[in-house]
């Protein structure tokens, strides 16, 4: 019934591009470098560059500063610190209400008091909201900004405060920072207050920054790296090649969705979709579409579905398995219409509390389920991208049928300032093309 | 729109009318003398008025209009007659008897009132065209430009939420009533009247409201009286310019005739939509008198202060904001916090002294309702380190993460963190550190008030809303404009003697970003 995805799977010399890429962060940094950027598509190893990084210039004698978005992420960073880089002195800024994890690195210094912090060469985490505001006694020489495409650059301007000097590590293709208010006002502005700061940074001119890119993801299957390309201005490739990864589900054809789930044995992505009704699809919550979501996950299970990683193969567990989508009502409905027995073992969120996190497969809510007038919210493509890149082995994506008439019917809008990029036509192109894509290569099935 | 107000606007069509809501009224209103209603039209394609109508509510409005909108220097005449008008309303330092010199300057509230958002909209044109005009009458052309200025401070503070000196008349129906009408009509004033004000079951509400839609109450004029009446006039005033004054003049009435019910009816309807709300039985929610004083903080911040700087700058260069946008990077980062701050604001004060808001705002997940089943403190010795599990009430939706801050709906004080949140089929059960209002001291504290860690507490339900971080854009305005920091150049500062909080900077004197 269906193809590989029809994608150029070459693989260029990833290690040796990685490597160029390692040697001219750190000769950057270490000739006192003012500003870079660092583009990384997802599971490429972003936060593994940054602590490399971040270890060279400590040993070079520096005062290094981390600014991560989440307490959990500073967490996460020390705690890598600590396993990765052991000779790396290493302390966490918190604020007095954030309590210190269990099994938090006894290496490492948990302070709340900035007078505190250790003045010679070492590494300081802290959100960037607490870099922010935080009184220092002294400058740091360089600040390294974790996940920086979810930071806007009127944060990113107050962390002049800890430096003069910044590297920015991130996937572009994430979800953008939330902004709840009207922002009209800077449409147009030179640097946006509320703009992701490395897309103000690369969009302005004057900036004098070191543009790097990550060569490749080391989590995603080589075919669904072809499809998630044209969510990215910068290409890249996956170390993983045809045969190195898959999900087989060992039997069963009795089914509905056990024809779809077969074919992730000779492709890494499928699309199961329900019919729409005539009346139009369920707003938000569609249980039906919640149904078969946990229905995608129990087949695994009870199929007793092998996953091949780089030359792993092992039977999947909940815990291998993720659902997502993009409302809570929806992931609330997906959690009920799960089996008692794999609730709390299956993780159910949003996307953007997916970020930074991986399963051997996810089973994923299309966002554009059930939404038949898209807005440019809609069609902004972060959490599908994000959706689309959490699994290591198979993505089965769920939705009513209807997205592909939808894209295909839209027009956008341009509605954009004069000379701004449109930003909602671009994400109805690439939507279009991902649908397209998994179409064309016969990898939707109707259930 | 969430499912609650899905369920409001189907019972306002069930029902036949709107529905009032909120249990309180979101926004003040000010005293007739000092509310200036203000009306525009323009010619179809054009950007600059045609004609103006102003005055309090509750009397005549002043009307002028011009033969020809098309030409500057008319145009520019007859706004000089309604400037000072509008520049005495904003308090501005060279034409109002009451000089405001500080934000805290005791005033009485006074707004400006619009018809709907094109007129809004027409004050964003007259910035542009004015802040910074040149031709004509130095004198003249001094006046536009404050004119101008103020005019864009009043479209600049109306994007303010929470704000309640630029007020558009649709927009505060719409935030105190439900319509039992799609959303794309009600953007017509005349619409939303004719729902509130006709008698009658739902078929004569319909109809009166109907009817009122067809005519326009936008500053653009109906196409129809524009092509075959005003054309005609416009031509006749064109063909006798330069010739018989006497003539010309009485050509230019012919127009003014024609407009002068246009925007009369606009400036008519405005007052109607004031009276409705100055009728209504609901009380002004609590919040309201922060909510003011947050407006006069800004009102001087914002937009008097730069006047008496203008007025006393004596040939100096004085930064104005450009009617664009924020050129200058601080200072658009600095707007983009008070704009996220005041957002925050206003949603936290409202909330509090508005049940009905608050179901909202449980409905869309922006707060929990839930059952304390699980108290315990884990300070050590004397210091006391509450923590509540709590068991979200079936159906609940979430929208907060671990890390978010609360506070106890009703007991504001008390904040909370959220340390944990789970959800499986039983519910979503959250675990939160209390993190303020521990014990049960405290000034302004209900009667009853427990300590967070009192085992009491235990079986009780509670509603956790988000919490106002107050001061911190205050904090990050000021880290923004304190120069000598190491990463200067992000903000293109200059390095200074010493730090300066809060300073207005002269774009044209700093340093663009990246360029040193």
């Amino acid at each position: 019934m269906t193809t590989a995805l029809a994608i150029d799977a070459a693989r260029p010399d990833l290690d040796t591009q990685l490597e160029e890429t390692r040697r001219s962060l750190f000769n950057h940094v270490a000739s006192g470098g003012r500003l870079a950027v660092v583009k990384a598509p997802p599971g490429s190893g972003k936060t593994w560059l940054l602590l490399e990084t971040v270890a060279h210039a400590v040993s070079g004698g520096a005062r290094a500063a981390i600014a991560a978005q989440t307490n959990a992420q500073a967490d996460d960073i020390c705690r890598r610190i600590a396993r990765d880089h052991p000779a790396v002195q290493c302390a966490r800024l918190a604020s007095e209400g954030h309590a210190r994890p269990s099994a938090f690195p006894t290496t490492v210094r948990w302070e709340t008091k900035t007078a505190r912090l250790p003045l010679d060469p070492s590494v300081v985490v802290a959100t960037t909201a607490k870099w922010g505001l935080a009184q220092l006694a002294a400058a740091y020489d360089v600040v390294f900004v974790d996940e920086a495409w979810q930071l806007g650059w009127a944060d990113f301007m107050l962390l002049g405060q800890v430096s003069a000097r910044f590297v920015l590590i991130g996937d572009p293709g994430q979800i953008a920072p939330v902004v709840a208010v009207d922002v009209s006002r800077w449409q147009t502005a030179p640097l946006p207050p509320h703009h992701a700061a490395p897309a103000v940074i690369l969009r302005s001119r004057g900036q004098d920054a070191l543009g790097l890119s990550l060569p490749g993801t080391r989590r995603l299957p080589w075919d669904t790296t072809g499809l998630i390309q044209n969510f990215y201005d910068f290409s890249f490739g996956s170390w993983s090649g045809p045969g190195d990864r898959h999900v087989r589900p060992r039997k069963g054809t009795a089914h509905r969705l056990d024809s779809t789930l077969d074919c992730l044995a000779d492709g890494t992505v499928v699309a199961a979709t329900l019919p729409t009704p005539d009346e139009g699809p369920p707003l938000e919550r569609d249980d039906e579409v919640a149904v078969l979501a946990a229905e995608a996950v129990v087949r695994l299970l009870e199929r007793k579905s092998v996953a091949l990683v780089d030359g792993d193969e092992a039977q999947l567990q909940p815990e291998d398995i993720g659902l997502c989508a993009t409302h809570r009502v929806m992931n609330t409905a997906m959690q009920f219409a799960l089996p008692k027995d794999l609730q709390g073992r299956v993780r159910v969120d949003t996307p953007e509390r997916w970020q930074g996190l991986e399963r051997k497969v996810m089973v994923v809510v299309h966002p554009l389920s059930g939404v038949v007038r898209p807005s440019a919210f809609d069609l902004e493509t972060g959490r599908l991208c994000v959706m689309a890149s959490r699994h290591q082995a198979g993505l089965v994506l769920v939705s009513r049928d209807h997205v592909g008439d939808t894209l295909d019917e839209y027009l956008p809008s341009a509605q954009q300032a004069v000379g701004q990029p449109d930003l909602e036509g671009r994400g109805h192109a690439q939507n279009l093309e991902f649908w397209k894509a998994l179409s064309e290569s016969k990898r939707i099935a109707r259930v | 729109m969430n499912t609650l107000q899905i369920v409001r606007r189907l019972r306002a069509f069930e029902e036949g009318q709107p529905l009032p809501h909120g249990e309180t009224l979101h926004f003040p209103i000010a005293d007739p003398a000092d509310i200036l209603v203000v009306s525009f039209v323009r010619m179809g394609g054009e950007s600059s008025p045609w004609g103006v109508a102003w005055g309090r509510p509750d009397r005549p409005p002043q009307i002028a209009a011009v033969g020809e909108p098309r030409n500057r220097d008319f145009v520019a005449d007859m706004l000089t007659d309604f400037a000072p008008t509008l520049l005495k309303h904003l308090f501005h330092p060279s034409f109002a008897h009451l000089q405001i010199t500080q934000a805290e300057d005791p005033r009485p509230l006074r707004q400006v009132w619009l018809p709907n958002s094109t007129h809004l909209e027409m004050l964003h044109l007259l910035e542009y065209a004015y802040s910074s005009a040149r031709f004509g009458d130095p004198a003249r052309a001094e006046l536009l430009r404050t004119f101008g200025r103020g005019c864009g401070w009043l479209f600049r503070e109306s994007q303010r939420p929470g704000q309640s000196t630029a007020m558009v008349a649709t927009e505060a129906l719409r935030e105190s009533f439900v319509f039992p009408s799609e959303d794309s009509r009600q953007g017509h004033l005349g619409f939303l009247l004719a729902w509130l004000r006709a008698v009658g079951d739902r078929s004569s509400r319909l109809s009166a409201a109907r009817h009122a839609e067809r005519l326009s109450v936008a500053t653009s004029l109906d196409p129809e009286l524009e092509r075959s009446e005003l054309d005609p006039r416009v031509r006749a005033f064109n063909a006798l310019r330069g010739k018989d004054a006497s003539a010309l003049a009485r050509a230019e009435n012919a127009v003014r005739e024609l407009l002068r019910p246009e925007l009369a009816r606009r400036f008519d309807l405005t007052a109607q939509a004031i009276d409705v709300m100055r009728r209504d039985k609901r009380r002004l929610n609590r919040g309201l008198d922060r909510l003011i004083k947050e407006s006069n903080t800004e009102h001087w911040s914002e937009y008097l202060r730069l006047e008496h700087r203008l007025r006393d700058a004596d040939g100096q260069r004085v930064f104005t904001p450009s009617p664009e946008t924020d050129h200058n990077p601080s200072i658009a980062a600095a707007r983009f916090y008070a704009i996220e701050s005041s957002s925050e604001l206003k949603e936290a004060l409202l909330l509090h002294d508005d049940a009905e808001l608050l179901e909202e705002a449980v409905a869309a997940g922006e707060a929990v309702r839930g059952r304390i089943v699980e108290i315990r403190d884990e300070g050590e010795g004397k210091k006391t380190r509450p923590v509540w599990v709590i068991q979200a009430h079936p159906g609940s939706v979430v929208r907060f993460r671990e890390g978010s801050s609360l506070c106890v709906h009703g007991l504001p004080k008390r904040k909370v963190r959220v340390r944990s949140l789970l959800s499986d089929s039983r519910g979503i059960e959250l675990e939160v550190a209390v993190t303020g209002l521990l014990t049960k001291n405290g000034k302004d504290l209900p009667a009853g008030t427990s300590s967070a860690a009192d085992p009491a507490l235990r079986g009780t339900t509670i509603t956790l809303v988000k919490d106002f971080l107050d001061g911190i854009d205050f904090l990050k305005r000021r880290k923004l404009w304190t120069r000598g920091t190491p990463g200067a150049w992000l903000t293109g500062a200059r390095p200074a003697e010493r730090d300066v909080v809060e300073e207005i900077v002269d774009p044209a004197s700093e340093l663009v970003m990246g360029a040193e």
